[in-house]
């Protein structure tokens, strides 16, 4: 057999074939032979087709192929032996006559085969062949022939290893027998490992990869022995940990060899209980900690973490038992991990705080302290690293994140976040990115769980940690994204209705703190958050009356929660917007006049007058001033609580605004909306009757048909006059005699010629219809009979 | 001297078949086996006969058909009309509405049902695309459903999807204030017709919603279309008035009827069965073997599968593979085998024989697109002889 | 019949952080066909929020909207019902009825939505019918205490509309259901 591995894949195949071959030839010369008894000349092509596994020019793969084509045949041999054994037709000294094959692979293998058949037929000479076949199977130095020979013999010893501590049917054997198993698989396991590790280091380093590769292919053998440990029913807890893990670790930790112990330590937690593993947790830690540098145990004690996580999880009742602090015991010995382990990456040391984090929600979820614990073991760790701030996109970066994440989601209440103590200062080591990315998540969470902050401490706190959303940061980026920043502030707009205490004076306190993080948020910011703020203004104002009977001095409240409003308004002023702050100064007047707290006439007209103010310098587009014009003009007549002194100033401004601006159609509409100020305003005088001053009432309307006559278009004229008409109709339903019929059929006449000369067109018929719609009015009037407002006279 | 004329000849005796009190099936059968004619409608009746919706005693007749169409006006009425108004005229104090998540809420139903009605809809509206009938007015609409002033609605109208036709107020830059209407029209894919008429596939759409509703188990799967088709194209263009005023429910019947014997083959988990469709299909590839062993081999080797074209050549009876009148043709036929669909399985391996000579010499591609567009070269007629040529050999 | 969404005065997120979670359980996607908005989104947001429950998403400008290009009013034609939408700002006295009934006129509508008022009201006035369909989220608003939030849909049947309104009173969503006959 050539020495050298050949790695072509085609020579391999080639090679597998032709050793199947022989295998096969050989097997069925063997059973011919068997079959008609000749028991030395079955054996002689046993040993034959044996001879195949004595290649070096196979890789583990196709070995392994090998292998199990000859277990099969094996297997043969080996039933066609019990079967003699039992019909009494034993050959003596079989044991001693295979011994005498020639190779040794085919020697140890038969050796095997027959072994097994004797302890099955003479269990008295258990102990003493087992000790044997394990001691004899070191002929074999090379790993991947003494691996798979090993396999061979743990697989066909799967039924024979006694199990019980005490076997009922051989009483004499007693406790030992237990033993002598647990002996025989940790050696066997000891022998296998010992030729894994070698194999790490035959050949040249260049070939290093390709070594480690098959080595990785081989592990499931020596994680085997491992298995069959864990399949002894005989183990329990205690023999577990005295017995079977120590020994099981000490060929661990001895071996130095870094692929052997990851899989190892990875094995021994997935195929042995959780109960077990609770006991005997400071054990495993410790080996951990003693693994070689390579080793990343991190993994490692991650997933047993996660294990036994889930177990807590499973485990209802009789769960985590009390006596083992399992927290204290991980809290402890990761702690001793990472200072041995000095090498070991700042991330993974976070990796490994998240582990324990989530360990201490899963098994002890009243526990906030413990979270703490970590947080502050984690903050402590930075400084002794001297890490400061952590890079953008780094894997630091990420696993902290992480870590910070998991009380938020596992909590679903930020108040609860808010308590821990060590997790803002932790959470000042991260990048902006990432901080940002936290504030998002804790103001998406209180929304998605409709958390309350009731205290302005609470509310403080919770703004530090959004504040990369809520102002500059010294180490945010120069380019924003338009759309993820409209999208920020308006979940931080959302989120201010979440500042919320029963208490109303509590409640103050709250939106002046909030209040003070929001303006020094700049411009593009304070047009999403500042509004929000009045507006919860507004309905604390609203709640302070409605305890008024309980809280003498709400007047006095009122009156401060509208300076704070006029003082945020007027920083919203800053930003270069007007149409948005005067319509927050129209909302204060309006709520101020409803309150009617002490003082609130003059808070009403100031608001009023900033609205005016803000209309006259800064808005300055045509369509803009109409709308403000108007909802001013309509601000003014729902308000009821001016006295005529006050009042009278404001009626003269909305006139003149209606009358002063530029386009004539917008005058004209907008001083016809002047008129219903006059007919249905109040003054505190009136005693909440409206003022229905008919004359200024008739004299709007009728400057409104006259700058409507001085439009150049005769469409817009038409259109203007029929409105007017409409709000001729208006007043007159509600009693304003002063609209006589004589003005009305005069109207509806010069309507009618104007319509006659006018082109046909969509926007004609539009108006035609509008017209029309109005004289049906004035006809079912007429026609019902009943009612004051019968518009006698009218000719339609 | 001129004798009579053959079509004249057949005519009569179907007339005399149809006309005896009590019918001979068999004669029937074998009269309608080489072909309906196409007058005095006759082949309304035979279809009707054939599958099972008429007795053979004409004097039953009346009453049998009576008695269906009385049925059908109660599904009609049971799955459409009542659900209906009982939406529109919620009686007061009544508790159901249209968001109510309840799934005994008659709401929650009507949703549910829309998505049935949006996979029929979508194929009945293109249904025979390429003739005009039932993009056209039916002559019997449905009252209730129509009538302008009737507060329910059309099926079809539950799940179209339109954007209202809109107008805003501008103001011009005159100051003129005025309603333009915005350029996104509600959209109209097709044609609509006046108010208070229905399209004949609208009539269909009905037709297999009922199905639908009636048979849980299969509801509505696609190709179901294409089946109900050719039936109601058949009974809704009827000479004789009194007949055709009944079409739909009629229709429904025959439909019904027609999908009892082939259903298996849309049920996915009866594929593999005995009566579904791959059985249907080795059966044809078997009759092709013992009849032209050479093509099968070539379509064999080719690998051309018949999930391919047989698929959908027997799942939807041929109705896919040929013009519609050729398609009644071959249905006529089909429908008078006693032994369904025997008939159909040596019809599509006379389909397959026919073209040998090109299945034989070119290649997989172009031998696919031939069977899954079958030639129009090849004429019905030539097709059906063929089949029955080779019909005994199935029976063997 | 053809279902309507008739909603406005969201005010989000200037004066209400969203929707109740009763209420978004009720409005899934696929039951409404087409959806009218009187106002006051105000932003982006919650555009696309109604844009999932319907493809068909007509709005007017209310006084607190940032978008533009919103008109002011709108007239759209469901069967035979013209509807006219109006935020309802513009229209002084705010929410008087012979007011608005000069906008209906000048519209030529059969309905008139409209709101500001945050109150719920559907009424018939001269033979037209009018819906301010409320603050689907309960917005503040100063003229007007206690504030329910509440939405609107019609089924539009012919020449019938079926109002039904949705109102969150304390925990519970209640139901009611008003017809209304074009003359």
């Amino acid at each position: 057999m050539a020495e050298k591995n050949v790695e072509n894949t085609e020579e391999q195949e080639r090679l597998l074939d032709e050793a199947l071959q022989v295998v096969k030839m050989e097997s069925f010369h063997m059973k011919r032979e068997l079959d008609k008894n000749k028991l030395m000349d079955g054996l002689k092509h046993a040993s034959d087709l044996l001879k195949e596994l004595r290649t070096s020019a196979l890789t583990p793969k196709n070995y392994y192929e090998l292998y199990m084509a000859v277990c099969d045949e094996l297997r043969h041999l080996q039933s066609h032996l019990s079967d003699e054994f039992q019909k009494g037709r034993v050959v003596s000294d079989l044991y001693e006559l295979v011994q005498y094959a020639g190779n040794i692979i085919p020697r140890l293998y038969l050796l095997v085969t027959v072994g097994v058949v004797y302890i099955k037929n003479k269990p008295e000479a258990r102990e003493a062949i087992l000790k044997d076949l394990v001691e004899m199977c070191r002929g074999v130095q090379h790993p991947l022939r003494g691996l798979f020979l090993r396999n061979y013999l743990l697989q066909c010893t799967k039924n024979v290893l006694p199990d019980h501590a005490i076997d009922e049917s051989e009483k004499q054997e007693g406790p030992p027998a237990l033993q002598h198993s647990i002996d025989f698989i940790l050696l066997n396991f000891a022998e296998m490992n010992k030729l894994w590790v070698r194999m790490q280091h035959l050949g040249h380093s260049r070939e290093r990869e390709k070594r480690e590769r098959e080595r990785q292919e081989l592990r499931i053998l020596v994680g085997t022995n491992l298995v069959r440990l864990s399949q002894l029913e005989g183990v329990d807890v205690n023999s577990y940990r005295k017995i079977v893990l120590n020994g099981v670790l000490e060929q661990v930790v001895n071996c130095k060899d870094a692929i052997a112990q990851e899989y190892l330590m990875e094995c021994i937690i997935q195929v042995f209980p959780d109960e077990f593993h609770l006991q005997t947790l400071r054990s495993f830690l410790k080996a951990c900690a003693d693994m070689h540098p390579r080793v990343n145990v991190k993994n490692t004690i991650i997933a047993l973490i996660d294990r036994l996580a889930q177990f807590a999880a499973r485990e209802e009742d009789s769960g985590i038992p009390s006596e083992i602090m399992l927290f204290d015991i991980f809290s402890e010995q990761i702690a001793n991990i990472i200072d041995t382990r000095s090498g070991m990456l700042l991330e993974d040391v976070v990796s490994l705080q998240t582990a324990l984090v989530k360990l201490a929600f899963k098994c002890y979820p009243n526990r906030v302290d413990y979270v703490d614990r970590v947080l502050e073991a984690t903050m402590d760790l930075f400084g002794k690293r001297n890490m400061d701030s952590v890079p953008n996109g780094s894997a630091l970066s990420s696993e902290l994140y992480n870590l910070l994440e998991v009380p938020i989601k596992s909590y679903n209440n930020i108040l609860t976040v808010l308590q821990l103590q060590c997790f803002a200062p932790l959470y000042e080591h991260l990048d902006y990115e990432s901080r940002k990315r936290i504030g998002v998540q804790m103001l998406v969470n209180a929304l998605e769980h409709h958390t309350l902050l009731p205290s302005a401490e609470q509310v403080n706190s919770l703004l530090m940690l959004v504040s990369p959303l809520i102002q500059d940061q010294a180490d945010q980026p120069t380019d924003i994204d338009m759309d993820d920043f409209s999208e920020e502030q308006g979940l931080i707009g959302q989120f201010i209705h979440q500042l919320y205490s029963e208490e109303p004076d509590q409640q103050y306190q709250i939106l002046n703190k909030a209040r003070t993080h929001f303006e020094k948020g700049g411009n593009k910011r304070m047009i999403f958050t500042l509004p929000a703020i009045v507006f919860s203004a507004y309905k604390l104002a609203v709640r302070y009356k409605e305890l008024s009977d309980e809280d003498e001095r709400w007047e006095k409240k009122c009156n401060r929660i509208f300076e704070m409003c006029r003082a945020v308004i007027n920083t919203l002023c800053q930003a270069e917007i007007a149409e948005l702050p005067l319509r927050l100064f129209i909302q204060g007047a309006l709520c101020a006049s409803e309150l009617q707290f002490e003082n609130h006439e003059s808070v009403a007209y100031e608001f009023i007058s900033q609205a005016f103010s803000l209309y006259e310098e800064d808005i300055t587009d045509s369509r803009a001033q109409l709308a403000a014009v108007m909802l001013l003009i309509s601000a003014v007549e729902r308000c009821r609580c001016f006295s005529e002194d006050s009042h009278a100033p404001l009626r003269t401004q909305c006139a003149h605004a209606a009358s002063r601006l530029l386009k004539k159609p917008d005058q004209s509409r907008a001083v016809a909306h002047v008129a219903h100020l006059f007919w249905s305003g109040q003054i505190t005088e009136g005693d909440g009757e409206p003022m229905h001053d008919m004359r200024r009432v008739l004299e709007c309307l009728k400057k409104a048909i006259r700058i409507a006559s001085q439009c150049m278009e005769s469409a817009v004229q038409l259109q203007l006059y029929v409105e007017i008409l409409n709000k001729y109709m208006y007043f007159y339903e509600h009693g304003c005699t002063g609209v006589t019929m004589e003005l009305l059929n005069q109207l509806i006449k010069k309507i009618r010629e104007e319509l006659q000369d006018i082109e046909g067109n969509e926007e004609s018929s539009m108006i035609k219809v509008h017209f029309e719609n109005a004289l049906e009015h004035i006809r079912n009037h007429q026609q019902s009979g009943d009612g004051q407002y019968s518009y006698e006279g009218i000719t339609l | 001297m001129a004798g009579i004329n053959l079509s004249d000849r057949k005519e009569t005796l179907f007339l005399e078949a149809l006309g005896s009190p009590v019918i001979d099936m068999n004669n029937l059968r074998k009269l309608c086996s080489t072909g309906i004619v196409e007058t005095c409608g006759i082949r309304t009746i035979c279809w009707r006969l054939l599958l099972n919706c008429l007795p053979k005693q004409r004097t039953k007749w009346p009453e049998a058909l009576e008695k269906q169409r009385c049925e059908y006006q109660q599904f009609l009425n049971e799955m459409i009309i009542e659900p209906g108004l009982k939406r529109c005229n919620a009686a007061p104090g009544l508790d159901d509405h249209p968001l109510n998540p309840n799934p005994t809420s008659e709401w929650n139903s009507y949703f549910k049902d829309n998505d049935i009605l949006l996979q029929i809809d979508k194929d009945v509206r293109r249904l025979c695309p390429d003739i005009a009938f039932f993009q056209n007015a039916t002559a019997y609409p449905c009252e209730p459903l129509v009538s302008p002033t009737s507060r329910l609605e059309n099926l079809r109208k539950r799940v179209e999807r339109s954007v209202l036709s809109s107008q805003n107020l501008t103001r011009k830059r005159l100051g003129i204030s005025n309603l333009i209407s915005s350029r996104k029209q509600a959209s109209r894919e097709y044609d609509t017709l006046e108010e208070g008429q229905e399209a004949h596939w609208e009539v269909v759409e009905r037709i297999l919603f009922i199905y639908a509703k009636l048979n849980p188990g299969t509801a509505y799967v696609q190709g179901m279309n294409e089946i109900i088709g050719p039936l109601y194209y058949t009974l809704a263009s009827d000479p004789n008035l009194e007949w055709k005023e009944h079409a739909e429910a009629d229709t429904f019947f025959c439909f019904t009827n027609l999908m009892g014997e082939i259903r298996d083959n849309f049920i996915k988990s009866l594929d593999k069965s005995g009566s579904g469709i791959e059985a249907s299909m080795n059966r044809v590839l078997c009759l092709l073997r013992q009849v032209d062993p050479e093509v099968w081999l070539r379509l064999d080797s080719l690998a051309i599968k018949p999930q391919f074209y047989l698929f959908r050549w027997i799942t939807l009876l041929l109705s896919q593979e040929f013009s519609l009148p050729d398609v009644i043709h071959i249905w006529d036929i089909l429908f008078s085998d006693s032994r369904r669909f025997d008939f159909l399985i040596a019809v599509c391996s006379a389909m397959i024989i026919l073209l040998r000579d090109e299945i034989l010499t070119r290649d997989f591609s172009h031998n696919m697109k031939l069977l899954q567009n079958y030639p129009l070269r090849i004429d019905v007629n030539t097709i059906i002889s063929k089949a029955k040529e080779i019909y005994h050999n199935l029976r063997n | 019949m053809v279902l309507v969404l008739v909603v406005g005065d969201i005010h989000i997120p200037y004066r209400a952080s969203g929707l109740s979670p009763k209420f978004k359980k009720l409005l899934v996607p696929g039951k409404i066909q087409h959806i009218l908005c009187t106002g006051n989104l105000c932003t982006r947001d919650s555009f696309d929020y109604l844009k999932t429950l319907a493809s068909d998403v007509h709005v007017v400008r209310g006084d607190f909207d940032d978008n533009a290009s919103y008109p002011e009013q709108k007239v759209v034609t469901v069967g035979q019902f013209r509807i006219g939408m109006c935020h309802g700002h513009q229209v002084c006295p705010w929410g008087d009825t012979e007011s608005l009934a000069m906008l209906q006129r000048q519209l030529n509508v059969d309905i008139l939505l409209f709101g500001h008022t945050h109150k719920f009201e559907a009424y018939e006035h001269d033979n037209h019918f009018y819906i301010n369909p409320g603050s689907i989220t309960g917005a503040f608003s100063p003229i007007s205490s206690d504030v329910v939030p509440s939405f609107v849909l019609m089924d539009i049947q012919a020449s019938t509309v079926v109002t039904y309104v949705y109102q969150l009173q304390g925990n519970d969503v209640k139901v009611e259901r008003i017809e209304y006959q074009k003359a």
